[in-house]
């Protein structure tokens, strides 16, 4: 029984380590990337996990643009690979979110890298170093420069990783003077694995402020609004914390059943908007549970699913503390992986609408042979 | 282990002999330009950039599908990774020689270049970007491998009082770790009726000179590129234009197994033109990409490759797009060298992706992930990261080996 149990746990790993891809993690319901699945992506929560999975190259189609959604992916890709006892890795184009501001265009992180190297000594770490720099010159300058450090340990069952934004600023958008900046935020948690669950919390806070100097024509920026023409600053922070619990079965070698349950707790506060109505702290409560399955459908296909829905708790409580149901709080994702020996084509399903008039972000139930496969990643193994 | 080395390496240049495709190129990161090549992966459009690999890649026909012409609107000058332009050849070894003949390459500068000379855009006034294009091929061995190629064209329209022509040659040379060539521009003419009386574009001795050599597990590799051209408009003085571009680099194209291999980069690339009028239009660019990419055959029938390219500086200085005479010319130039100004080269991550189909002695080269989701006539113009099935592969390009 104990050889069997290691036998398909070894399977488990080898499959799983095997996908490496942004259409995986949403279509198992776990965002950008998962507190307790094994997968690539992992490097960008704990880069301690680069010790588990390298000598891969992946490219996650998309255009060359800065913002990246699901319904219009952003290029980006990467190389890892080990070295003796230790693994590195080179990311491109990881480039944050947008800074979506009106009445000016502060630079956002443009052509970003992401170095990472990683040891296993007993206790495995790792370590990733986020940069990127813009500058574009005129009537007068913007710029921007960003640096995030992150920093991971994993030892047996237990991992914990900090992720850290050093700084980052843009500087110009209507005038000269305007300052979008971030003050230092971090990201910490970590994971136990305990009799097949995995247990994990995560707190997250950013906080920055945007500055409107006198004779900024910028009007609204991070939540809150500003006097044209008028100096002011507007403060904004954020924070989630997020307790959870995990368990994978592994129904059979080839396929496997995920459910999670997380707690979170999230606050996003703005401060020094000129409408006053929009400063204060919005709290919002939930309880996500998801389900999801992957399973090897033949030698060269694995589909995946889940289902997700807030229960029990699921609200949020306005400035004036009016509490408000989180509506339609469903969702149900698709995705696929085509297998071709070392090479993998991940991809999300089920995100075509029946018309071929507009985008693919409507979800109408539609199988859709003709956009087989969306928010594609390729990786190869070598 | 020696053996088994000698036996990859053999399955490697039986294998990527088979691949002589842009398809294939751009999906594995070239930026070319022309789509002239690439120094450090081993493919039969190399010869574009150093004819003496044509004796590499005999014994096959090429096609690439496409539209005929070459495109005057703005954002279709230079040839879209979306759209294949029409061309082809054959190359047939007699003896130890090799000769080929091939059609319609025709080059994306001189495109860019005579665009950017005129004067009137008004319709039917453009002038002419060389047309039926055809490259004469020979190619033999004497110690080292070389090559040599004669490039003509020549066009007229006496309804708008039309004439183009250009003569270019190309001499390479691969020796055991070395290669090297010069890709000379002799003439490059065109001429149309303006409204205020003939506008001319008349090319100067052109050149591209450069190389590799083997170094470690790749190749260091560099040229420069420099052309320079007359443009004259009736009623108008002469304006001078030059164009100099420098890529220099290191690359390799490391063997996985006897099919798959991993492509890395990192190169040094300057483009200089300028334009002078009497406040002059210039573009100076600097970029220093990373190419990572993989070649992997899925199956037997099936090889599938892949790239991502940033740069890891880029920095644009474009100045006075408006003294360019022309808006057309003003819009080509914006779309392919960015806009006016001084700054960072933004958001230049590119994903490409592209996939051979092999049937015998067929291989059919395409690239991937060009279609978009709508099927409304909005596709096709960028990567939105969609697989699709319908729109399989995009500026597809068909090779017999016999």
């Amino acid at each position: 029984m104990k050889r069997n149990v290691l036998v398909i746990a070894g399977l488990a790993v080898l499959s799983t380590s095997a996908f490496a891809s942004k259409a995986r993690m949403e279509a198992l319901g776990q965002g950008s990337y998962s507190y307790y699945l094994n997968d690539s992506r992992s490097v960008f929560l704990n880069p301690a996990s680069l010790n588990d999975m390298k000598n891969y190259i992946t490219t996650e189609w998309g255009a060359s643009q800065q913002a990246d959604s699901a319904t219009s992916p952003r290029a980006e890709g990467g190389f890892f690979r080990e070295m003796g006892s230790f693994a590195y890795g080179l990311y491109l184009g990881n480039n944050g979110p947008a800074r979506t501001s009106t009445g000016g265009t502060f630079l956002n992180h443009q052509n970003a890298i992401d170095l990472m190297l990683a040891g296993d000594m007993g206790l495995k770490w790792g370590a990733r170093v986020h940069y990127a720099n813009s500058k574009n010159e005129g009537t007068f300058d913007t710029k921007n420069s960003a640096l995030g450090l992150g920093l991971g340990v994993t030892h047996g069952d237990i991992d914990g990783y900090a992720n850290i934004t050093l700084s980052d600023k843009s500087e110009g958008a209507a005038v000269a003077g305007d300052v979008w900046k971030k003050k230092p935020g971090f990201q910490v948690g970590g994971a136990y694995k305990w009799s097949g669950m995995t247990f994990f919390a995560d707190y997250n806070n950013t906080n920055e402020d945007v500055t409107a100097a006198t004779g900024s024509t910028i009007t609204a920026a991070a939540g809150g609004h500003f006097t044209a023409g008028t100096a002011g600053t507007v403060t904004h922070k954020t924070s989630d914390i997020t307790v959870g619990a995990a368990r994978v079965h592994e129904v059979n070698p080839g396929a496997r059943i995920m459910t999670d349950v997380k707690l979170v707790l999230g606050s996003d506060e703005v401060a020094g908007s000129v409408t006053t109505t929009e400063n204060g702290k919005v709290k919002t409560t939930t309880l996500p549970v998801t389900i999801g399955m992957e399973a090897d459908a033949t030698s060269w296909l694995t589909l995946r699913g889940n289902v997700h829905q807030n229960v029990i708790l699921g609200s949020s409580k306005s400035i004036a503390g009016k509490t408000t149901t989180i509506a339609n709080s469903t969702t149900v994702d698709g995705g696929a992986t085509l297998n071709f020996g070392k090479l993998k084509v991940d991809g999300s399903i089920g995100t075509t609408a029946s018309s071929r008039a507009g985008t693919i972000g409507t979800k109408e139930g539609v199988l859709a042979t003709d956009n087989l496969l969306s928010r594609v990643g390729v990786t190869y193994m070598f | 282990m020696k053996k088994i080395m000698m036996i990859g390496s053999a399955l490697l240049v039986l294998s990527s002999s088979v691949f002589a495709t842009e398809a294939r190129l751009l999906a594995l990161g070239m930026k070319e330009t022309d789509n002239e090549g690439m120094y450090y992966v081993q493919d039969g459009r190399n010869i574009f950039l150093n004819s003496a690999y044509v004796n590499n890649y005999a014994d096959q026909l090429v096609t690439e599908y496409g539209g005929v012409g070459r495109s005057f609107a703005a954002t279709a000058t230079t040839e879209a990774v979306n759209k294949g332009k029409a061309q082809g050849g054959v190359f047939k070894k007699y003896g130890g020689m090799v000769y080929g003949l091939y059609f319609g390459n025709e080059s994306n500068t001189s495109s860019l270049l005579r665009i950017l000379a005129t004067a009137d855009d008004s319709a039917g006034k453009m002038l002419q970007t060389s047309d039926n294009q055809i490259d004469l091929f020979v190619g033999g061995e004497a110690g080292v491998k070389w090559g040599a190629n004669l490039l003509y064209a020549n066009g007229k329209k006496e309804s708008i009082s039309s004439k183009d022509n250009a003569l270019s040659t190309r001499f390479g040379l691969i020796g055991s770790n070395w290669d090297a060539h010069a890709n000379l521009s002799l003439a490059s003419k065109s001429e149309t009726a303006s409204t205020a009386g003939i506008q001319e574009f008349k090319g100067k001795l052109g050149v591209q000179v450069g190389g590799s050599y083997l170094l470690g597990a790749g190749r260091v590799y560099g040229y420069v590129k420099n052309f320079s051209w007359d443009q004259l408009n009736t009623g108008s003085a002469t304006v001078k234009g030059s164009f100099t571009a420098y890529n220099f680099g290191y690359g390799s194209e490391m063997t996985v197994n006897s099919t798959d291999k991993l492509i890395g980069s990192l190169a040094f690339r300057k483009t200089d033109i300028a334009v002078k009028y009497a406040l002059g239009a210039t573009v100076h660019t600097i970029a220093i990409p990373v190419t990572l990419g993989y070649e992997a055959k899925a199956n037997d029938w099936l090889t599938v490759r892949g790239s991502v390219v940033q740069n890891l500086y880029g920095k644009k200085d474009n100045g006075n797009y408006t003294s360019i005479l022309s808006g057309t010319a003003q819009a080509v130039v914006g779309a392919t060298y960015g806009t006016v100004g001084k700054g960072t080269i933004s958001n230049s991550t590119e994903v490409n992706a592209g996939a051979t189909v092999t049937l015998g002695q067929v291989s059919i080269d395409g690239v991937l992930a060009l279609s978009g989701p709508a099927r409304n006539g909005a596709g096709g113009t960028t990567n939105t990261g969609v697989l699709a099935g319908d729109d399989l592969l995009s500026k597809v390009g068909l090779t017999y080996k016999f």
